[in-house]
């Protein structure tokens, strides 16, 4: 069996995200933004899809959804606790329509940097992610 | 919610088999030995890269039936192979421990594209310890007793292990690329590479070499005594168009049994 792998962000190059949402129309609106203001962009609309891409690949940053389906909630978290163990120095941006404190404090745990109120303009999610570029 | 990467990847005609060739190194100039074949998952997804589909399709637990599709599309591309070639399929292992009909599915997809089972050996892959070991080796005994040959794949890395050894008694030991890679520099990865020959040598199992992508490590695996192997720079996995082109270029292998 073959394996590939992927750097995050070697010098010169475009930083490397991953977005995680069950909206696909969404997922397509952000990967045009964020292409097109300079990043490389993966999209996971299951949790497991987002898992087997960091499994593989690595990531500056993850910006994932709280809530991936009705029926499973919070899968968010479980894809942070995952690159908490797995990638610690991926940077992870949670969006949520429904953030309670309870659910922003355990994501904090796991080093959550930002928890955004969805819906987020996309230039405010911009600015967070190269925030915690550290740019 | 639109349609899930899994239905995505089981949605007929959405998976592209791929051809490697795997030659026997030893003697003058290259010959065939046989090809692996691998699968890509659907164009525009994350599962066009194999490693992000199986990493996803064991995470869903998925094995089975994403392991029917690979077998199935690999099938019916091998069949439009000339001159008869021995072909490799990937299967994880607990695909075999939990799909008792597995086998006999393979071997009648075999059989309706025409592939004789002498020409087959099944890759076993695996990356949870097998919980169920008699299911597995019923599984392996069904193989064996229809004329397939059994590799054990990944060799020196993740569960391919001394128990999978044990276990699968394979015919083939295929050795990761990890350990392969830079073994011409690298005194462990010799010594790892010779602990392999010997313990291929006491199982009267061969000895694949994965990964080849220097002349220096190709140099070494031979003077080890490892005769086959595979890798990008002898021959990256091709789609069937473009083998069907170049297939006038290869030694057509004589036969697969164990030298």
């Amino acid at each position: 069996m073959e394996f590939g792998n992927g750097s995050a962000i070697l010098p010169g190059m475009r930083p490397r995200i991953l977005i995680v949402d069950d909206l696909k129309e969404i997922l397509v609106t952000m990967r045009r933004y964020f292409v097109a203001h300079g990043f490389d962009v993966d999209c996971a609309s299951e949790r497991e899809e987002a898992e087997a891409l960091i499994g593989v690949n690595e990531y500056a940053v993850v910006v994932t959804d709280l809530q991936l389906t009705p029926v499973r909630s919070n899968e968010g978290l479980e894809i942070v606790r995952l690159l908490h163990h797995e990638s610690p120095q991926t940077k992870i941006i949670m969006l949520t329509a429904y953030n309670t404190e309870e659910v922003e404090k355990e994501a904090g745990k796991y080093g959550v940097s930002s928890f955004l109120k969805k819906p987020v303009p996309l230039p405010v999610l911009r600015d967070a992610v190269t925030e915690s570029l550290g740019r | 919610m639109g349609t899930t990467l899994l239905e995505a990847i089981l949605e007929p005609g959405s998976l592209t088999p791929m051809f490697q060739p795997i030659f026997n190194l030893g003697g003058i100039g290259l010959k065939l030995h046989s090809y692996e074949c691998l699968t890509r998952g659907p164009r525009g997804t994350s599962a066009e890269s194999a490693a992000v589909m199986f990493e996803y399709v064991r995470r869903k637990r998925e094995e089975v039936s994403v392991d029917r599709a690979c077998v199935q599309t690999a099938m019916q591309a091998a069949a439009l192979l000339p001159s008869e070639p021995c072909i490799s399929v990937n299967v994880h292992v607990r695909t075999l421990v939990r799909d008792r009909d597995f086998v006999s599915d393979l071997l009648r997809m075999a059989e309706e594209n025409s592939i004789a089972p002498w020409r087959l050996t099944v890759e076993l892959i695996e990356h949870m310890c097998p919980c169920d070991v008699q299911n597995l080796w019923r599984a392996l005994d069904e193989l064996r007793t229809a004329g397939l040959r059994l590799a054990l794949d990944d060799v020196g890395s993740g569960q391919s292990n001394y128990s999978m050894i044990l276990d699968c008694q394979p015919d083939a030991l295929k050795v990761d690329a990890y350990v392969v890679q830079g073994c011409h520099a690298d005194k462990h990865r010799v010594a790892a590479l010779e602990s392999i020959v010997a313990l291929a040598r006491t199982f009267d199992s061969q000895v694949i070499a994965e990964g080849i992508q220097e002349p220096a490590d190709l140099d070494t695996v031979l003077g080890l005594g490892i005769n086959l192997g595979q890798g990008f720079m002898l021959g990256k996995p091709m789609s069937i168009q473009t083998l069907l082109k170049r297939s006038q270029s290869f030694v057509a292998p004589m036969a697969c049994a164990r030298a």
